[in-house]
């Protein structure tokens, strides 16, 4: 019924991984896993975001949900990030790969809170794993750490500014010396 | 017996509440923070009341608006769940003022055990068991190191107003103290908006074991037998279970004597909780009092029977408490797990942000108090606390069989929770011997490895057909959606150009 469809996998490691999927009819489909085996799946979604997979004997019951960072999957008790990319948008990723690998300079806050203390002097010298910043969310203090080695080049945030995700709160530069 | 009751609380602990009152035939008055207007105890109670914006300090601890909510639901009483107002004595006094009931004890017992310093006076003068530690607050960092020095380290370095973890640091080494000790006093500042903070030898090896104690207003007491609550992270209770596996008989009804002596000492009335550390030796002293219902009061409902809110709101109305230690009788065991938005993997680090979709656990000896739903948010501004898993089993190893089976079972999509890292624990051989500390996490936490995990290969399965099938849906007609499905998924508005295409609609 379908033609053969190619899927690049990620999840949580670096590899990535092929699969294919033809869709035999309404519901069953041809797989190929990464290394070769192929496998038919009878898939029943009875509710939004839930698959039911009948596949080699076996029903395998299955909450997602598409987050930015990809797709959130639970099953059997384990919570997984995998990220799945369609043959378009592998063409575009593969055209916008020229961007730098590496740790960047910037320590970017992980959570929504008040930044309660600075611990970072401008032009200190920090390792990895220094506390830097102690951000409170929930009520909570939160060390937050050098994520690399350096010297501390920019403060962007003052004690009792409020934060959100992704807001830059220091940069650390490589140590000229 | 009151009409009608305002909670002043949100989150699970309003539902849970909720649910006995409706049980009772008592009308149920919501209040919610701006944030919260989505949240399932508004939902589910029969009237609901915005007490202001999403800041605690501007809604839920808003004591003036709290009472203005019940004047105007014409509520008799207000039960304060656990947390914001409900260890407050000012509250407790305009609650008196108002002439509306609060369902707790006077504001003279909230005060005597509140304190923690207070409460230790009080329970010295009283014959129960103490920690060393500094008589009063200290707020000269030199004086408080001193007497740091002098009970020897590790100390506890804990906010005289404090509870659940919030301004607690440990410090090893003197040193470090400093650092801590401002640390902690700026804690406590933001979360109980005083920051008297006290110095406390740390146990090694403890184990924090704690009483469950009803008391009416003629000062009839008893206790409900314990709780362990040593699996903590951060200074939190995560999992709590009863009965404590190490416990022996003698120990255990001495404790609960002792309990009920202190709730006495203080003319206790209402449930509270008297917190204990119990050494290696089986030697305990005691901790503090919570003059309110504690977050895992379910495993004492589980193994006695009793329905604890009901008998709260039952005293408050003046009513005796019926039940003699002597009926009082356990059955079986019981596990609570609290599960919440949050990464192990990222040192516990809150995940707030929308549940995609939650599907908890069912069947035999499972109860799950949760306070979320489907499509609603774990918001930033409060604890993210998602629910409460329960377990009852005929003894300890089928209770945390039950609860490793409605782990598994647990659905709970959008946000990063700790479901998985329940089970890990649950799986520790210190767990399983039931010989475990208030360290066990911090400690396993230095050489942990998380598990070789099995179900990666069925996630990246359906992960891809989850694509394909959205990618078909896409390019043409509605969902393939299996066999007997009769919700077709996808948007309407794709539906309606589908429509137009094929030139059935005009």
């Amino acid at each position: 019924m379908g033609r053969r469809s190619e899927y690049t996998v990620f999840n949580g490691d670096d590899e990535e991984r092929c699969w294919q999927v033809e869709t035999l009819s309404d519901g069953v489909y041809r797989v190929w896993t990464p290394d070769g085996r192929s496998l038919t799946v009878d898939a029943y979604s009875p509710g939004e975001k839930i698959l039911n997979l009948l596949c080699e004997g076996r029903s395998v019951d299955v909450g997602y949900a598409e987050l930015e960072a990809g797709l959130q999957v639970h099953v059997g008790g384990e919570s997984h990030r995998v990220q799945v990319l369609n043959e378009r948008e592998r063409r575009m990723l593969a055209a916008g790969a020229a961007s730098a690998a590496g740790k960047g300079p910037e320590l970017t806050s992980p959570m929504a809170g008040k930044v309660v203390k600075i611990v970072a002097e401008q032009g200190a010298a920090v390792t990895a794993g220094d506390p830097l910043v102690v951000v409170e969310a929930m009520k909570m203090e939160n060390d937050l750490k050098a994520h690399r080695d350096g010297v501390v080049a920019t403060i962007g945030v003052a004690e009792g500014q409020a934060v959100e995700i992704g807001d830059v709160l220091v940069t650390i530069e490589d140590d000229p010396a | 017996m009151f009409e009608k009751i305002l909670i002043a609380n949100r989150g699970e602990i309003a539902v849970r509440v909720m649910r006995s009152l409706k049980e009772m035939g008592i009308e149920t008055v919501a209040v919610y923070s701006e944030a919260d207007r989505q949240a399932l105890h508004v939902r589910m109670a029969d009237e609901a009341v915005c007490v202001g914006p999403a800041a605690s300090a501007e809604s839920y601890l808003r004591i003036d608006k709290i009472l203005e909510a019940a004047r105007q639901t014409g509520a008799e009483a207000i039960h304060p769940g656990y947390g914001f107002l409900s260890e407050n004595p000012d509250f407790a006094r305009a609650c008196l003022k108002a002439d509306i009931t609060l369902i707790g004890p006077s504001p003279e017992a909230m005060e005597a055990m509140g304190e923690k310093t207070r409460a230790r006076e009080v329970m010295g003068g009283a014959g129960v068991p103490l920690v060393p530690g500094t008589p009063e607050a200290v707020s000269d960092p030199a004086v408080a190191k001193e007497a740091a020095q002098k009970m020897g380290f590790p100390v506890l370095v804990k906010a005289a107003a404090g509870g659940g973890g919030k301004g607690m640091r440990r410090v090893d080494h003197a040193d470090h103290f400093l650092d801590a000790f401002e640390g902690a006093k700026r804690e406590a500042k933001s979360a109980f908006g005083n920051d008297a903070v006290y110095i406390e030898k740390f146990l090694v090896h403890p184990k924090h074991v704690e009483i469950q104690v009803l008391a009416d207003s003629d000062g009839h007491t008893i206790h409900l037998f314990e709780r362990d609550c040593s699996v903590q992270r951060r200074h939190q209770k995560i999992i709590e279970e009863t009965p404590c596996a190490i416990l022996s008989e003698s120990v255990r009804q001495q404790m609960g004597e002792v309990a009920v002596q202190a709730a006495r000492a203080v003319d206790y009335e209402g449930a509270g909780t008297v917190e204990f550390l119990l050494d290696a030796d089986e030697n305990f002293y005691f901790l503090e009092m919570n003059t309110r219902l504690q977050v895992e009061h379910p495993i004492t409902e589980m193994i006695t029977g009793i329905d604890l809110v009901k008998w709260q709101v039952r005293i408050a109305a003046g009513q005796p408490l019926t039940i003699e230690q002597d009926d009082v009788r356990r059955s079986g065991a019981s596990v609570e797990c609290r599960i919440y938005a949050e990464d192990p993997e990222q040192g516990f680090r809150p995940s707030p942000g929308p549940i995609f979709q939650i599907r908890p656990p069912a069947g035999p000896g499972v109860r799950d108090d949760a306070g979320v739903y489907s499509g609603a948010e774990v918001p930033v501004e409060y604890d993210p606390m998602i629910s409460k898993l329960v377990t009852w089993g005929e003894d300890r190893e089928q209770a945390v069989a039950r609860m490793k089976r409605a782990l598994d079972e647990y659905v709970i999509t959008g946000v990063t929770t700790n479901l998985e890292f329940h089970r890990e624990i649950l799986e520790h051989p210190e767990f399983i011997s039931g010989d475990y500390d208030t360290q066990l996490v911090s400690r396993w936490m230095e050489t942990r490895q998380r598990p070789p995990r099995s179900q990666g290969e069925w996630a990246e399965l359906s992960a891809v057909l989850a694509v394909h099938r959205r990618d078909e849906a896409l390019r043409g007609g509605s969902a393939p959606t299996g066999a007997g499905d009769k919700a077709k998924s996808g948007s309407r508005w794709k539906q309606l150009g589908r429509f137009r295409q094929l030139q059935r609609y005009h």
